[in-house]
């Protein structure tokens, strides 16, 4: 029998959220590869259990939370395969990413999303201004741009990230996971 | 000062590039709001965070959607909500509402602007450049350099409403059930589907509206109004309040849209204005241009040519250091 979840609104939300999920799980597993293969089960388990989710969830919350839970998971069965793994890692991503003292880590997981979702250029330069230390003038010679135009694009990359930050804390127009299963099951 | 503006300068701060004018300036701020200390600590909170994120993974959006669709396609939902058989003859019936009801969910996800599946509904066009924007209604924006668009309530209401900083040129999708509204620096724009041209820049003493096609109201109030019909441009003086209307050249009102610049009785400061956001530079006005009217089309000159232009008409000494525009009397 044919599903009766919609596969283009499963698409859209992979696509919107996929990004993000895959920089953020590859906090935890240092391996791109690895963190596509974490992303994917929890699309998976999105799409199996649709019906089950925590209702009052905030989407995002729900989706990154899920991703970190896989990627300790993902972590721990590597170090049951290969004993002499680091064991370091998952025991500090668990410290600093535990329930209780989330904020930092859901803070970092909203920023990467939204830096993810900048412009390319203006992302280009936001990560050369905070990654790398340039100052306006070295990212205006190095991308051959003015650097009113760095200064211009910073501010509007600041301004986005502050935007999304003040939505997330301020449960201001969030998507719930409710509101995704009646949207991924009414059809 | 702006946000845009005010972002900067924090980041100026927090990577130590300010000018001690611009500590003063950033000291004057701090302290001129009990809210402003806040504003500057999440920022600084948001710039930390940020160090840290290793932003160079690559995501491979595309091969991974192909390979989760092939597995989501064999596996059933754990609980599927109860099927039902549906003979043939009433298929055609299902598919129409549930086409009417995907409208809605598709309209409901972006009334809601944020709601994560589809990208909030602000748009920018950086110094330089034209941005052109189709809204989720079929309405066509053509954006001019220095200006922001956001669509107000995601069209989720009764009416299509957006607001305008800057200047933008509008192809409004007809319905006239929803009436399509332009908030611009103090002035409303109401149509139902046609086209026009709105300039608010907020530097700038008026905004006009000028229409290419249809009927236009341009109002700040019911008292307050004037029909605009094609050729026409309604001029909004933000001192007085008031609004008049006269005829204009409706193919000059729209040519920046080609990158031609087209100025038919503008003020000089404005025109400056203008002309700093095409070319991405700031303009320092020290002498005094008050009076001055500005009739000139520039087309492929470059900005040399142009300032060439103005110091002769105007007896003025231009010139551009470090990205700004210095204007002296001679």
């Amino acid at each position: 029998m044919a599903t009766h979840q919609n596969i283009e609104l499963f698409e859209q939300l992979f696509r919107r959220y996929q990004p993000g999920l895959v920089a953020f799980a590859n906090t935890f597993t240092r391996s791109p590869e690895d963190a596509r293969e974490v992303v994917q089960e929890v699309f998976i388990s999105v799409w199996q259990n649709v019906e089950n989710l925590r209702a009052d969830d905030n989407l995002k919350s729900y989706l990154f939370t899920a991703t970190r839970n896989k990627s300790l998971n993902f972590l721990a069965k590597k170090k049951l395969q290969t004993v002499d793994a680091e064991p370091v890692v998952v025991e500090r991503h668990h410290s600093t990413h535990n329930e209780g003292a989330s904020d930092a880590g859901e803070l970092e997981s909203i920023i990467f999303d939204e830096v993810q979702r900048l412009p390319e250029k203006c992302r280009e330069i936001f990560i050369l201004s905070r990654q790398e230390g340039l100052s306006y003038k070295e990212i205006a010679e190095r991308l051959d741009v003015s650097p009113k135009t760095v200064e211009n694009q910073i501010g509007i990359a600041l301004s986005r990230l502050k935007k999304a930050v003040d939505d997330y804390r301020q449960d201001r127009g969030k998507f719930s996971v409710r509101q995704m299963m009646w949207l991924l099951t009414f059809f | 000062m702006t946000e845009q503006e005010l972002n900067i300068l924090i980041h100026k701060q927090l990577t130590g590039q300010a000018s001690p004018a611009e500590n003063e300036q950033f000291e004057a701020w701090l302290t001129s709001d009990g809210a402003n200390p806040g504003y500057f600590q999440k920022m600084a909170e948001i710039w930390a965070t940020a160090e840290n994120l290793d932003l160079t993974v690559q995501p491979e959006t595309d091969a991974e959607w192909e390979k989760l669709h092939q597995k989501v396609s064999t596996i059933q939902p754990a609980s599927k909500p109860s099927a039902k058989i549906i003979r043939m003859g009433t298929a055609w019936r299902l598919a129409a509402a549930a086409a009417v009801v995907l409208g809605v969910a598709l309209w409901w996800l972006l009334g809601r602007g944020d709601a994560g599946l589809i990208e909030p509904m602000n748009f920018a066009a950086a110094s330089g450049k034209i941005e052109n924007i189709t809204l989720p209604d079929g309405t066509l924006v053509a954006l001019n350099a220095g200006s922001t668009l956001e669509a107000l309530q995601g069209f989720g209401g009764d009416d299509r409403r957006v607001k305008l900083s800057g200047e933008a040129y509008f192809q409004v999708k007809s319905n006239r059930s929803k009436p399509f509204l332009v908030d611009a620096n103090g002035a409303t724009v109401r149509v139902v589907g046609t086209e026009f041209n709105v300039r608010a820049y907020p530097g700038s003493q008026s905004v006009t509206a000028s229409v290419a096609e249809g009927k236009v109201e341009f109002f700040t109030s019911e008292q307050n109004k004037v029909q605009l019909t094609p050729g026409m441009e309604g001029i909004f003086e933000k001192t007085s309040g008031k609004i008049t209307a006269r005829q204009v050249d409706a193919n000059a009102v729209a040519a920046w849209r080609q990158g031609k610049l087209v100025f038919d009785n503008v003020p000089l400061v404005e025109a400056l204005d203008i002309l700093g956001r095409h070319y991405g530079i700031s303009v320092k006005i020290e002498g005094n241009i008050a009076g001055k009217q500005l009739f000139s089309t520039f087309e492929n000159e470059t900005l040399e040519e142009i300032l060439k232009t103005l110091e002769l008409t105007y007896d003025l000494n231009l010139t551009v250091k470090n990205d700004t525009l210095l204007v002296r009397n001679k």
